[in-house]
């Protein structure tokens, strides 16, 4: 019996339908992605997580990382005000380092005015698969290394609103004798400090604040025993460059479990605080891939995939040398 | 002196490429309004419960299409290769080059799902890209200016694709061990791929609206359709400029470098041309519009595989 070649195409149709909806059913995934990935490079020496314009760092090639605006969320920025941030990544025995570099026309430490906002950066690391770039979600959280500009100012000296209006009234301190009497220490006023708030504190463990994030709203800062990621910064010629670094894998559940070898998904955002960029108003990266090496791979070591691929180019041109024994069918196809 | 063989039953059930193509074609565009542009609008949607099950249902629908790209790209690969005979229609040596090398970049993406990409990885895929593009289109340079606007729309988006594959290439060497001193010019490689791109897309367009006025007059479907999609794209930039752009980037791999009505324009005249194209160059709009729909320089390796089987379908359907 011959088959007609149009319901020929239709069963080839419907089997090609149905096995799509097998593989989307079960979950099989069918493609991949060979998207921007920064790829961390072991350290020849010391790892410069002090010097941000070290040689060293400018031995490893960047990735530039497109920045959008945030326009999910309120405080929203619809354009970015950094279009770019250029990454590197470094590690060795012992530590991970990574370095953001951008350009910024205006250096942006001091915030101790109404409407003066610092410059900032971050990072942040997904703790799960299938998480949102957007603060993460309950189902997968997001570790943060958040770099502030006004916090690596204080670590060098601190500075208070004293210092920025040196003749107005003290009048945020309770007088020494009331604050004896009430048991809150000269900083009674200072609800933020007497509540422990990070940002409120009078010694800074690093510049770089250490947070996660499991949503909108979510933000935490880990306890001040876990604040365990280092800052350093320069600005220099109209270019901010911000190493953040922290010692590999610490078993912390909360923190991005950086290890030899390992592979995760990052993503930056950059603020400018000249243009008001603060909170959500930020310029905001996509997911791109971080990559960890185990140890440095040869062209060898990839047997399994070189094999797989000289398999089905092999196999391409079997099916090529008995094409070319037929008759030319080209792309109109036999007629049934 | 050779004679042809009798056409295999096997090859002659599966030579069926211009149909596949078809449904890639549909695929590719379902991939685009779906997963790529329904799905990713769902994240600015508030997932309050009676928003929330459509939201999930978009997300199903969209898996499903995401998944339907690379199964009917395959499906047409192993349809090209078999229908790929000796003689006029069937592409010469340089295109079963070319789908030999579109079969080790199908292998690549499968492949890298298992295995993270590696610098090396990367390096042989997008090699097989550019051997693949080279060997799909470089064959019509000879012939460009006989060829016509047909001929440069595939040119320039072969070139747009391999422009992309170049500065992942770059990417991937200056990743190498000792790589590090390579030059950074994966940036302008992408700015003139895009560019690449929309010219690509524009003259397809113009080479459609050319031929449908030899032939006769240009549909008013087709015009219309082209005058709606520059409209839509046009206000969308005017009236959402940071949506639109997000969308676009994420969505076409558009980088919003080049002015709105660049995009507006080329975007309307490809709908007008390719409606146009479809009844006297069928293959050549089945192939283009996939590239098209494909975006600019997407990583998706569905995507990446749909858009070399559009240039190498295009190209056969200019060339012949």
């Amino acid at each position: 019996m011959i088959v007609p070649r149009e319901r020929r195409l239709r069963v080839l149709g419907l089997l090609l339908l149905l096995l799509t909806a097998l593989l989307t059913a079960f979950g099989v995934p069918v493609t991949s992605a060979q998207g921007t990935t920064l790829r961390v490079v072991p350290s020849d020496g010391t790892l410069p997580i002090d010097d941000p314009w070290s040689s060293s760092w400018d031995a490893i090639r960047p990735v530039d990382v497109t920045l959008s605006g945030q326009p999910v969320a309120p405080p929203r920025l619809l354009l970015p005000n950094v279009p770019t941030v250029r990454a590197r990544a470094m590690i060795d025995g012992e530590r991970f380092a990574v370095l953001l570099e951008w350009t910024d026309t205006t250096l942006d430490e001091d915030v101790l005015d109404v409407g003066r906002f610092a410059d900032q950066a971050a990072v942040q690391f997904a703790l799960g698969s299938g998480t949102s770039v957007c603060m993460g979600q309950q189902a997968g959280a997001l570790n943060i290394w958040h770099w502030k500009a006004d916090w690596a100012a204080d670590l060098a000296s601190w500075r208070d609103i004293e210092q920025r209006f040196p003749n107005a009234p003290q009048d945020e301190h309770l007088p020494p004798d009331l604050a004896a009497g009430a048991g809150l220490g000269p900083d009674g006023f200072l609800t933020g400090r007497a509540a422990g708030n990070p940002r409120s504190a009078l010694v800074r463990p690093s510049s770089v604040e250490d947070l996660i994030a499991a949503g909108f709203g979510s933000l935490t800062p880990e306890p001040l025993e876990r604040q365990d990621v280092a800052g350093a910064s320069a600005y220099r010629d109209g270019t901010w460059r911000v190493v953040m670094s922290r010692r590999l894998d610490n078993a912390d559940p909360n923190d991005a479990p950086l290890a030899a070898g390992s592979a995760m998904v990052v993503a930056f955002a950059v603020w400018d605080g000249a243009k008001g960029d603060r909170n959500g108003m930020k310029s905001v990266s996509a997911w791109l891939s971080l990559v960890i090496p185990g140890r440095e791979m040869s062209l060898l070591d990839h047997w399994p995939f070189l094999a797989m691929l000289l398999l089905v180019m092999a196999l391409g041109a079997w099916l090529l040398w008995i094409g070319s024994r037929q008759p030319a069918v080209g792309l109109g196809g036999p007629q049934a | 002196m050779t004679v042809d063989a009798r056409a295999l039953p096997a090859l002659r059930t599966v030579a069926a490429a211009p149909v596949i193509a078809g449904w890639l074609l549909a695929a590719t565009a379902i991939d685009l309004l779906v997963t790529r542009l329904a799905s990713r609008m769902t994240i600015f949607v508030p997932k309050d419960p009676a928003l929330a099950g459509p939201a999930s249902a978009v997300g199903r629908l969209a898996a499903f299409a995401d998944a339907l790209v690379p199964v009917l790209a395959v499906a047409l690969l192993v349809a090209l290769i078999a229908g790929a005979g000796r003689g006029a229609t069937s592409g010469g040596v340089a295109s079963r080059i070319g789908l030999a090398a579109t079969a080790g970049v199908a292998a690549a993406g499968v492949m890298a799902i298992a295995v993270p990409p590696s610098p090396w990885v990367g390096l042989a895929t997008d090699v097989l890209v550019i051997a693949a593009l080279a060997a799909f289109a470089g064959p019509l340079l000879p012939r460009a200016r006989r060829l016509g606007p047909g001929g440069a729309a595939v040119l320039a988006l072969a070139g747009a694709a391999g422009l992309a594959a170049l500065a992942r290439l770059v990417e991937s060497l200056g990743a190498l061990p000792g790589g590090g001193g390579l030059p950074f010019v994966e940036t302008d490689l992408r700015g003139a791929g895009e560019v690449l791109f929309v010219l690509g897309a524009a003259t397809a367009g113009w080479a459609g609206l050319r031929l449908a006025r030899r032939v006769g007059s240009v549909p008013h479907r087709a015009a219309g359709a082209g005058a709606v999609v520059a409209a839509l794209l046009l206000a969308a930039s005017a009236l959402a400029p940071s949506m639109t752009g997000m969308i676009l980037t994420w969505s076409l791999g558009l980088s919003g470098a080049l002015p709105a009505l660049a995009y507006a324009a080329a975007g309307g005249l490809a709908v007008a041309g390719l409606l146009a194209l479809a009844n006297p160059r069928r293959e050549t709009a089945i192939g283009l519009g996939i590239v098209l729909l494909a975006g600019n320089a997407l990583s998706a390796s569905g995507l990446l595989l749909a858009g070399l089987l559009g240039i190498a379908v295009a190209a056969r359907g200019v060339r012949d």
